[in-house]
Parts: structure tokens; sequence; C-alpha cells
């Protein structure tokens, strides 16, 4: 489904000289399959999240990332959302005075006007932000505020979620989304992402810890290092990072 | 995108292609036609003659006349003010028709005397003249009845009385006789004139005073109509008043007066629009609005403006010379400004509180956007006189394309405010890199236990906030649009529904192709 | 003989502070030869009184140099130019004080000052008249320096104005590429004092940071101006700038006036300015007299510290140490 061929990537300040941060990555997502991604502070993983999802700033030099066959690196990043791409950010985004469900409902109907589909009807619109909020016990006069302002990091981390239920996009990628949320949200947070996973879809799953993968069970783990990704393997990777540590497990590879 | 509005004619692009784009540019201002109507005008220019002319037309009392003239005189001796940021060609005065009217619009008596054109200019705009429609929520049409029949009556949405003002005559006023029966007295200013001398001669004048400034000056000399209001002592006027503005006869100016009245314990909010044909000369639009709040009374004063703004190379447009000014007479009174300005080609305008009455509020809440060669000088004066008197100002300027935008505002504390309150915010968006925002707050403490604040800042949209909009799929025009929205929010709050609505389109019209 | 025109209340950048006013009766000091410059009245008015004088010009090449200048009744009309040189650091520390010889001093000064690439400049301006606090004092004290920041220069300037008939601090700068600039100030208004500290700063190019923040007080009778102005220029891309100035009128019958201005034509700046003038916050009033220090002495540690706050570490142990006891010495005397 997401398939990256040695992707190679800079990042351009826009007050300082560019700097290669991917070198080499390449990936393959399987329709159906979740994907662990781990790997030290630094490692590429946020920026890797953003050249896919087509933030400026970034400037992919060579390489190629395809979702379904189709390349993504041309399109718009409303485009590729529109295709199904969705980004719950590391650090997600306040904007003031727009409240989440205006915020929610101009991102739905914007991607079905570009699928031509029609838009969601208010009453439609409403029923599915009463079910999607009560699966993340998120309290509904909270969508009234304006999004993520004022907000406690682990709220506005559910609320990135929230969005993905409502918008039901088809390749997820979760940038340490487990960062921020204490215990008990961390297992309604996983339960919400479980519940999109299907034959369709597949999910990129960005973190450091393993209670997320407790939750979340990947099918593959990989390491991501300076901008590679250095060993792949089952479950059981993720477990044995947790024992020893990235220094032991990137000596190794 | 700044550069979007600019059309540079290349080799390769023929005059055709160019009109062509200008003509998509200018559809945008979908206010921008014209009304074919037999006129009658005062010949051009600005002298005695004029002045008396303008008073017969109106049939006004001997006092009026001898006002407006004693106003011509002193606007001789004065001088265009030149502090604003604004720059314009100088205007002459002389070359202007300071009277125009539908052909024997003086005689309307009821509605059914109101020309089909008239009618269905303000239909276009959006505001039925005919009061069973309005009652039937008939939105923008001079329909049939039948269609009436078929629109079920929404008796929850309020009703809204209108005054329309087309060029320099009230051509017609709706609910008038529903609101007398409360009390209300809502007429244009010509007929108040003639029937309601009394009040008239007791607050005209009486908040800008005749001298005031050139503008205000000129106004009072050749003011043309305006809308009169009165809510007795202890009336909650029982619907929403407004007026409509439109300025349509070629070479032209119009010079609204307006005075409203609210009697002690009385409460009123209205609504103010206006509108003009795209032309390519430079209309002047010169105003003056005196709103009285005696005590415990409140007044509620909104105002849509969008007179069309010129085209994107700054030919035509409205100049809009504005002296609005409450005086919160009486103790506990309060009065609020909110405006959305997004049309004319030069906003010079700053409603005003003077907080007399101890214990009075002043607001202001302004949301002034310019694009294309728009400049706006626009803000507000508080000031404090009475004792425990507040203000509070909330001023969110938008630039982009090559206008200019600039927030000017004075809080002035007296002697006697003892503990008056000052909360002022002035933020600024800028969009794209040819325009300016400027913040010109002046504070003037006399007062020790007086508690003022002032914030401001400018800022550009966030690239962040634009790119995480976008991941969720919004098209970047949208983005921009639901992050302005955003940022002008608490203001778009404090307009009554109906408009809060009409003013966000106008946001979304007024920046198309700012961006990309 | 040229009478100059001086400005009044009706022009726009004096509307606070009234020169022709304050001069009314005296303007037979401005008998001068020369013409007026085009620069503004202070320039104009230092010219022409300056002419016997003549003008200085001071050049700093080596780092760490400290130039003291005070400038009294006698020196009035001082006008002259200083150059800090490329990678060259100074203090410059300006007096401006009357000691009340003569019946109404009149004190104009202008300098012009470079900073050349990479180069620091520290000035210090501490106008002190030499009356005491609470009496007229009938000087007229202006001063005006036009400050040029090259590449990557860096400005530091500390102003501390105890006021007279009227004094006028005003300062202009034009900031090149990457400077930095923090501008601070301190005023203190007492009976029959007027102090205006009046700035502009230009951000002509990119990455120029400025930090401006300005602290008054006043007093019955006294008057405090602040005209503060950011100017970001279309090749100013990139300016950060915040300009924060707050005033305490300590009695009735003060005055504090502010103007804090931006005119912005770059985008992708962060301006930002804050103003607030009123009284002493009554809560931290009442914290420390639950503690048991009595209300004036409470009021005037607030107070104190709220002044202090402005006066920044970089003027230097032994100057600081004169400005809060010159604070302390305003704040100790009855009014
Ligand atoms: N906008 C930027 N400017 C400069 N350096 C950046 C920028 N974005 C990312 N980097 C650098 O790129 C590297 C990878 O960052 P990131 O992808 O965020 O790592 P992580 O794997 O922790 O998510 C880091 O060294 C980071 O400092
Ligand atoms: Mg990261």
């Amino acid at each position: 489904m997401l398939e990256l061929k040695n992707l190679h990537a800079k990042v351009v300040p826009e007050d300082g000289p560019a700097r290669e941060i991917l070198k080499g990555l390449s990936l393959d997502v399987p329709a159906g399959e979740v994907h662990a991604i781990m790997g030290p502070n630094g490692a590429g993983k946020s920026t890797l999240s953003y050249v896919l999802t087509g933030k400026d700033g970034y400037e992919v030099t060579a390489g190629e990332a395809k979702l379904d066959g189709v390349n993504l690196l041309d399109m718009a990043p409303e485009v590729r959302a529109a295709k199904g791409l969705f980004l719950s950010f590391q650090y997600p985004m306040e904007i003031a005075g727009v409240p989440v469900m205006t915020f929610v409902r101009a991102a739905m109907n914007s991607q079905r006007k570009q699928r031509g589909e029609a838009e969601v009807s208010a009453p439609e619109f409403l029923k599915l932000s009463k079910i999607a909020a009560a699966k993340l016990r998120i309290d509904p006069e909270m969508l009234k505020r304006p999004l993520n302002v004022g907000f406690s990091g682990g709220e506005k981390k559910r609320l990135e979620i929230y969005q993905m239920l409502m918008i039901e996009p088809r390749f997820m990628i979760l940038d340490e989304t487990d960062s921020g949320l204490d215990i008990d949200a961390l297992k309604v947070v996983a339960e919400g992402v479980n519940a999109l996973r299907g034959p369709g879809r597949g999910m990129l799953v960005i973190t450091h810890y393993q209670r997320l993968l407790d939750h979340i069970k990947p099918d593959r783990v990989h390491i991501l290092s300076a901008g590679r990704i250095v060993k792949s393997g089952g479950p059981e990777l993720a477990l044995e990072l947790e024992k020893s540590g990235y220094d032991q497990i990137l000596k190794s590879a | 995108m700044s550069e979007g509005k600019e059309i540079i004619v290349k080799d390769s692009i023929d005059q055709g292609t160019v009109d062509a784009a200008r003509a998509l540019e200018s559809d945008k201002y979908a206010e921008g036609f014209v009304t074919d109507i037999e006129m009658e005008l005062a010949p051009k220019g600005l002298n005695e003659d004029i002045v008396r002319y303008i008073s017969a037309k109106k049939e006004e009392p001997e006092w009026m006349l001898q006002w407006r003239l004693d106003a011509f005189q002193r606007w001789k001796e004065m001088t265009e003010p030149t502090w604003a940021m604004i720059n314009y060609p100088k205007i002459d005065y002389q070359d202007a028709h300071y009277y125009a009217e539908p052909k024997g619009a003086a005689k309307y008596k009821t509605i059914d005397d109101v020309p089909k054109e008239i009618l269905e200019t303000y239909a276009k705009l959006g505001i039925p003249l005919k009061e069973q429609e309005v009652l039937l929520g008939v939105e923008g049409a001079v329909g049939t009845a039948a269609e009436a029949r078929e629109t079920p009556p929404k008796s929850s949405q309020p009703r809204v009385a209108v005054d329309a003002v087309f060029d320099s005559v009230s051509v017609a006023t709706t609910f008038r006789a529903e609101l007398l029966k409360a009390g209300v007295i809502f007429m244009s200013i010509s007929e108040a004139i003639r029937e309601y001398p009394d009040l008239v001669k007791q607050y005209l004048g009486s908040v800008v005073p005749v001298t005031d400034n050139f503008f205000a000056t000129l106004n009072s000399a050749v003011f043309s109509d305006g809308t009169f209001v009165y809510v007795p002592k202890g009336v909650r006027c029982p619907m929403e008043l407004s007026t409509y503005f439109r300025m349509n006869a070629k070479g032209t100016g119009q010079f609204e007066r307006t005075l409203i009245i609210v009697d002690e314990g009385g409460y009123v909010s209205y609504l103010e629009g206006c509108t003009a044909p795209m032309r390519d000369e430079n209309q002047l639009h010169a105003a003056v609005v005196e709103l009285v709040a005696l005590a415990d009374a409140e007044i509620k004063y909104s105002t849509v403006q969008n007179w069309w703004p010129g085209d994107a190379d700054g030919k035509g447009g409205v100049y809009n010379f504005v002296t609005k000014r409450g005086d919160c007479r009486g103790a506990r009174s309060r009065i609020s400004w909110t405006q959305v300005e997004t049309g004319s080609a030069i906003t010079w305008k700053y409603p005003s509180c003077v907080l007399r009455g101890d214990d009075s509020t002043g607001e202001f809440y302004s949301i002034a956007v310019t694009n294309g060669r728009q400049q706006a000088d626009t803000g507000t004066k508080m000031i404090h006189l009475g004792k425990n008197t507040r203000s509070r100002i909330i001023s969110k300027g938008i630039s982009a394309g090559k206008s200019n935008n600039t927030y000017r505002g004075l809080v002035s504390i007296h002697q006697k405010a003892a503990k008056a309150r000052n909360f002022t915010q002035c933020d600024s968006l800028l969009i794209g890199q040819t325009c300016g925002a400027h913040t010109v707050p002046y504070v003037e403490n006399r007062r020790g236990d007086a508690q003022l604040e002032h914030e401001a800042t400018t800022t550009k949209l966030s690239e962040d906030q634009l790119f995480y909009t976008r991941q969720r799929g919004i098209g970047e025009e949208e983005a921009v649009a639901l992050l302005v929205n955003g940022f002008v929010r608490d203001v778009l709050q404090k307009l009554p529904m109906e408009f809060a609505v009409e003013a966000q389109k106008l946001l979304e019209v007024s920046l198309e192709g700012s961006v990309g | 003989m040229q009478l100059l025109d001086l400005p009044s209340r009706r022009s726009e950048a004096w509307k606070w502070s009234d020169l022709r006013a304050a001069m009314a009766g005296q303007e037979n000091v401005l008998i001068g030869s020369g013409e007026l410059g085009s620069e503004g009245p202070i320039a104009a008015l230092a010219q022409v009184m300056g002419d016997a004088y003549g003008p200085s010009a001071l050049e700093i090449t080596a780092p760490g140099e400290t130039f003291e200048s005070r400038i009294t009744e006698g020196d009035a009309g001082q006008y002259g130019t200083v150059v800090v040189k490329a990678g060259a650091t100074a203090t410059l520390v300006e007096r401006l004080g009357v000691s009340g010889s003569r019946l109404r001093p009149f004190l104009p000064g202008y300098s012009r000052i470079e900073v050349e690439p990479g180069a620091t400049l520290v000035r210090v301006v501490v106008q002190a008249n030499d009356v005491a606090v609470g009496e007229a004092d009938a000087a007229i004290v202006l001063n005006e320096a036009v400050v040029k920041l090259g590449k990557g220069a860096t400005f530091r300037q500390f102003v501390l104005g105890e006021g007279s008939r009227l004094t006028r601090i005003e300062t202009s700068v034009e900031a090149g590429e990457g400077a930095q600039i923090e501008m601070n100030g301190v005023y203190l208004a007492s009976a029959k004092r007027h102090v205006d500290l009046t700035s502009r700063v230009a951000h002509a190019a990119p990455g120029v940071n400025t930090r401006q923040l300005i602290r008054g007080v006043a007093r019955k009778g006294g008057r405090g101006v602040f005209q503060g102005k950011f100017l970001v220029e279309r090749a100013g891309q990139k300016t950060d700038a915040a300009m924060a100035h707050n005033a305490l009128l300590l009695e009735e019958g003060a005055e504090i006036f502010a103007k804090p201005e931006l005119e912005i034509y770059a985008d992708d700046v962060a301006c930002a300015h804050g103003n607030t003038a009123g009284q002493l916050d009554e809560d931290a009033v009442f914290y420390l007299r639950q503690r048991g220090i009595p209300d004036v002495d409470a009021r005037a540690m607030i107070t104190r510290a709220f002044l202090i706050e402005a006066v920044p570490d970089w003027v230097g142990d032994e100057l600081k140490a004169e400005i809060e006891a010159r604070i302390d010495a305003w704040l100790g005397t009855p009014a």
C-alpha cells in the first residue's frame, strides 16, 4: 500500500543551510498491516511524516514514495489527504477561533468534494461526532472550543485521533501519539486506533515505547536511525529494544 | 498570492485576455451593478445655492437651512486633515453632484409608489422592502405572493426594519407603523426634521458639533439622507432597525446623516449596510452618525461596510470619510460599535464613545480587511469623562495585496474619570509581502486609579497552521479563510446572527486571490 | 537672525510636549545665524545654538573603551558625531544636567552615532537636574541621537529621565541586518516636571531583534510621555521586535501619555507592543502588608522593583548603583 524506495530528503530551514535527514530510506507497508517505527531522537521519524504529507521546507532529492501505486510527492498536502493520508501530528497545532467541530467538518467536506462525493449533512455529522467522542471519552463541550487552544498535551493527542475517526483515512501515520497520554487515555486512544484497522487500511506508528505497541499490535517493527531503516523484524524487535536500548541494537545492526 | 492581483501585460498576452482577467476580478464584487433609473441631479459644484437647493428639495424649515449655511461658511475656512496614513489625489469638491434622487422620489407615499427598479435593486442586495415578505422570511427576492406562501414562515427569525436610502433620498422605511405602536420613531432624517423638529433641534449636532472636523462640517452643510431613531423611556425596541445605503448615480457623493436617541432605560440594536456600483471614478461618502444614550440606555450599532473598493489597480472606489460618535450621556448607559469594513478605496473612520455618564460603558469591535490598493485608517476614541467608566476595544486588521491597514485609536482618561478602565487588543495579520499593517494607539491618562491595558500584535498567517489544515484535506484558499475566520471570531460573535453570516461570506470574497 | 518655528501641540510628534508653549517669552535665546537643518527641531536647535561651540567628533576603535560626557548649561547646543569602528566595543555615558544657576537654561544636544558592522555600543543617558525633587525646574532639555547600526551591530541604550519644565530625549535608530537592539528607560515625573522619551526604530534589513522596555512613574503635577515607534520596512523580514511601556500614576493629578506605534510593511515578522498605565497592584501591596510591612513602605518597595526591572545589568555595577540611588532618592522624597 505504502511503498518508499531509497528516499533521500533534505530539511531546508529558512534561515540556515540545508541538511540531509533521510538518507536512502526504503519501506513497504502492505494494505491491512500496521508497522511501527522506532528510533533515537533526531533520527528523522518526524521528518519522514512531513515528507510524506508534503510540508514545505523539505526537499526530496532522490527516491520515491507511492500510496497505492500513485506517486505522493508531487501532490499538494490537501490532495494527499483526500487520497486518504492522515498524520496524527507529534505537536498538534493550536488554531485560534476555529472550533474543533467546524474544523473537522470543513476537512471532511473538502475531502469529499475532492473525491466527488456528497458533503456530510449536519445531522449525520453530529451523529458521527457523538460516536467518535464517546469512543475516545471526549467531553462534547470540548469540541465547541477552538482547536487545541488551551488543551493539555493529552487532550490534543486525543483530538488528533478524534479527527482520524471522523475522517476515516486509509493510511495513517501516528507520530508519537502516545506521548502526553496517561495510562487510561493510552488505552482509550489505542482502542480508537484499532477500530480503524482493516483490510483496506495501513498504518505507520512512530513511538518510543512498547506500552503503545502492547495495545496496537504491529505486524512489523522497523528501526530508523540516521535517516535509514537499519533493522526490521517482528513485534519481538520492539521488546528487545525495550530491554537493551538503541545502542546495543544499532551496534549489532 | 499577492502577485495574482497584479496584471502584468506581457508581450504574448493580448489586451483582451487582460480585460477578461480584470472582469473576473470584479466579478467578486456582486453588488457592483448599476440600476438604470431616471435621476434628478443638483448641478455640479458646491456653493450656497446648492445648500439652499438641497434644503428646498427636502422642504426644510428655515432653522435647518440656516444651520446648513452656517456649516457651509465654516467649512470654507477649514482644511482637509492630513494626519491619517492614507494617500489620495486632491479631491475637487466642485466636481460632484451633491444631490441625486430618482425622479419623483420625494413623493413616494407608500411602498407601492417605489419604482420597480429600486425594489429590484434592494431585492438583489438581499433587502426585501415589502413588509409581508420580511414577515414571511422571504430572502432576497421580490417574489410572488404564491411563492411566499410556499415558504413556511419562520416565526423564530428576528424581523428587521429597514430604511432604504438610495443616493440622496430615503425611498422606503418598513415597519414604521408597528414600531410607532411601541413608541419607537423610525424614519428618514428628512422626514424627522419636518415631523419632529423639536427632537431633531435638541440633538442634531450635539454629539458631533458642526465644526468638529472638515468632513463633518461638509456633511452638516450638504447632508442628504439617513435615519432618525427615537426610542422612548423604558422601551426595548421590538425589532432590529437598519439602514441600507446604496450609492447609484454617477458623479455623485453621498452625505448620510443618522441620529439615534435612546431615552432612559431604552434599548435598540441598529444595523447599517452599504454598497455602490463599480465605477472608474472615486465617489465620496462623507457621513455623520450621532448616537445619544441617556441614563441606563443601550445602543448596539453594527456596520457591514462594503462600498466598492476600486479595482485591483486602485482605479475607482469609494472614499469613505465618516464621523461616528456616541454620547453615553446618562449614568450606566452603554454604546457598542461593531464594524466589519471590507469595502471602500479609502476608509477614514473612528466610531467613538464619549463616556460622560458615571458607570457608562463604551465598546468597539472591528474587523477591517484591505486588499488590492485599499487604504484603511480606522479605529476609535474612548473619551472617559465620568466615574467608573469602562471601555473595551478589540480590533482585527487584515492586510493583503498592496493595501495598507491602520488602526488608530485614542483612550483618554480625564481628571474626573475616577476608576476608569480600558482594555485594548489590536491584532494585525499580513497576507503577502506587499501590504502594510500599522497600529497607532494614543493613550492619555490623567487618573492614578485608572487601569489601562493595551496589547497589540502583528504577525503573518502561520505556515504551520496552514500546513496542519491542509493535511486534513482543506485546500489552501479555504484554509486561509478558515484561519482568518478564527482570527476575527471574537468580533464576528458580536454581530447579530444574520449579519455575522453575511460578514463571514464577505471576508472570504474580500480575501479571494490573496494567497497562492 | 532667524526665529525658529518651534513645534507645538499642533504638530503630531510634539502634541504632548508643547515646546512652543514651554519656551514662550524665551524665544530670544534662539538667536543664531545658522539655517534650520532639515532633520528635526532638536537637531536644528542644537546647531543654531552651538555654532560658536562647533561640532565635536569622536572615533572609537579600541575595544572596551568608556567615554563620559557631561552636558551642562555651558555646553548648550552641543552636537557632534560618534563612530564606533567595526568590531569595537564602547560605552558612552552622557549626563545631561543643569545646576540651576541660570534663570531658564536651554539645552539642546544632538549627536549622530554610527555603530559599524559587528561593533557594540552601550549608551547610557542620565538626565538629572540639580533642583530638588518637587521643585520647579525651568530648564528645557532637548536631546536627540540618530543612530545608524551596521550589519550585526549591537546597540544597547538606557535612559533615565527626571524631567524639567520640558525634557525630551529622542532616539532614532536605523538598524542593519541582524542588528541587536535593547532600549530601556526609566522616567520619574514629579510635580512641575515634564519628561518625554521618544524613540523610533527603523528595521530596514532582515533579522533585526529589538527589545524595548520603558517604565515610568508620575506624581501630581508631573507629566510623563512615551512615544515609541517600530517601523518595519519591506526589507525587514524576520524582524522580531517587542515594545513594552508600563507606567504608574502615583497620585491624583499625574499625567501619563503614551503612543506605542507599529508601522509594518513586511509580512514575516513578529512584532508586539504592550502598554499599561495605572496604579500599583493592590494585591501585591496587601501581600507585603500581610507579612508585616507598613503600607507606605510596601508601596515604595513595589514601585522601586517595578522601575528597577527596566534598569539592565549591562549598564555596569557602578552606574546601576547610581541610577538605583537616584530612583530611591526620588521615591523617598514626598511630593
Ligand atoms: N526545520 C528544521 N530545521 C533544522 N533542522 C531540522 C528541522 N526539522 C528537523 N530538523 C533536524 O532534523 C533531524 C531529524 O529531526 P526529526 O525528524 O524531528 O527527528 P525525530 O526522529 O526525533 O522525529 C534533527 O536533527 C532535527 O534537528
Ligand atoms: Mg519526532
